[in-house]
């Protein structure tokens, strides 16, 4: 699980997501999740068939001229535009940024799509998955590149799996060695506390949040909390 | 790079974003051709024959149906004459009457219908010349006719259009363009 030999320039923003994009192919793969490759087959089925009606279009104009081939050339224009209207729908309404679509093999789908804002440095993940029974499960995961991209620009697997493991139980289930646990920590801070607050620490552990975070927000979280309660 | 030939998919996915954007381009431009029903729509002006009213350089505009109006003598137009490749945007300075034993009869008006008709025939001259353009015209030939027009010019935009006077006239800059463009998208996954 050594950090990747592959570098990239840190201060950017694309490389950054792209890496991280194209890790986790490899890595469900390589837990035996079947990837559906059927979208991007689509975009690029729908794609290629437009570049080739313009291609051909290229061709019989450039062989015969504009008069004897307007007829074609106009219904070449509007079958050229209509399937790129669809392409552009299929990349913004069906695909909408999915860069994993797979099932795992427990059976339970799983489609991650991810984003990020220019010159905010987090990556924002949307992964619903969907178990045999048909329970769908949508959660959102932001989390900062610095977790599993060093200084250098070296991508580290490990903390990324983890980050998969743990938030998403599809992913949990199967990979069952990424999963950090939190239980021992909050158990130790758990004396003292109010029943409320043990719950309301369980919460924020079972919505997804991210260990990282749910350590460094637990403090505060309590400190408004006792606040609440003297006003 | 490497990833690419790794990955086939992502390697197809981005060289058609490339080609898409080749293909968009060429399919607006014919797109633009087949509303106008001009072979080319936008044009620029490559000599200074028609100052005052357009410079080397200028970008225009051309219509070329008859549904809202006819052609009519004074419309400037861009007219291809046989065996020559470059279009000429001059002025319609008269329309063919009658052919007379001794010469030819212009008729500073266009009438009957004369404009919509294919084989109307029609005298063009450039505004900053002094005669008009039968010297330009193919050998033996006195006239041209409305087919030969590949449109009235209906706007333009001054200037823009020397980038592309710049790169025909020295050919490789377009090699550049087409090379950097091409690595920026390829290396490009922005």
């Amino acid at each position: 699980m050594a950090a990747s030999q592959e570098k990239i320039t840190v201060h950017s923003l694309p490389d950054l997501k792209n890496t991280s994009d194209d890790a986790i192919p490899a890595y469900l793969n390589s837990l035996q999740f079947k990837q559906s490759h059927t979208l991007s087959d689509v975009r690029l089925a729908l794609g290629y068939t437009a570049f080739a009606i313009c291609a051909a279009t290229f061709y019989w104009d450039y062989k015969l001229g504009f008069e004897p081939t307007k007829l074609y050339t106009t219904i070449a224009v509007i079958v050229y535009s209509l399937i790129n209207g669809f392409l552009t729908f299929w990349i913004w309404g069906v695909e909408k940024g999915a860069i994993y679509i797979g099932t795992s093999p427990n059976g339970e789908t799983i489609r991650i799509s991810s984003s990020s804002t220019k010159h905010v440095p987090k990556y924002k993940l949307l992964v619903t998955t969907a178990s045999k029974d048909g329970k769908v499960k949508e959660q959102k995961i932001e989390r900062s590149f610095t977790e599993w991209f060093d200084s250098a620009g070296h991508f580290v697997p490990k903390p990324f799996q983890q980050m998969f493991a743990s938030n998403v139980e599809t992913i949990g289930r199967v990979d069952t060695k990424n999963v950090v646990k939190k239980e021992k920590k909050i158990k130790a801070e758990d004396d003292g506390k109010s029943m409320n607050e043990k719950w309301a620490s369980l919460l924020a552990e079972s919505s997804g949040d991210a260990p990282i975070v749910a350590e460094t927000t637990a403090t505060p979280a309590k400190g408004t909390k006792r606040r609440a309660k003297k006003a | 790079m490497v990833s690419a030939l790794q990955n086939p998919r992502q390697a197809a996915a981005q060289l058609l974003n490339f080609a898409l954007i080749l293909s968009t381009a060429f399919m607006m431009w014919k797109g633009l051709s087949v509303i106008a029903d001009s072979p080319s729509p936008i044009v620029v002006v490559l000599s200074g024959s028609m100052e005052p009213a357009f410079q080397r350089g200028d970008l225009l505009f051309l219509w070329n149906r008859n549904f809202l109006a006819e052609t009519e003598v004074g419309e400037i137009v861009v007219y291809n004459v046989k065996g020559k490749d470059i279009p000429i945007v001059h002025r319609l300075s008269a329309a063919l009457a009658f052919l007379l034993p001794g010469g030819i009869l212009w008729l500073t008006e266009l009438t009957l219908n004369m404009g919509n008709r294919d084989d109307a025939k029609l005298l063009t001259k450039g505004d900053n010349n002094v005669a008009d353009d039968t010297e330009l015209y193919a050998k033996g030939q006195d006239y041209i006719e409305r087919k030969d027009i590949i449109g009235s010019v209906v706007a333009y935009i001054p200037f823009v259009g020397y980038v592309t006077i710049l790169l025909s006239e020295h050919p490789w800059l377009k090699t550049v363009m087409l090379g950097i463009m091409g690595l920026v998208v390829v290396l490009q996954r922005e």
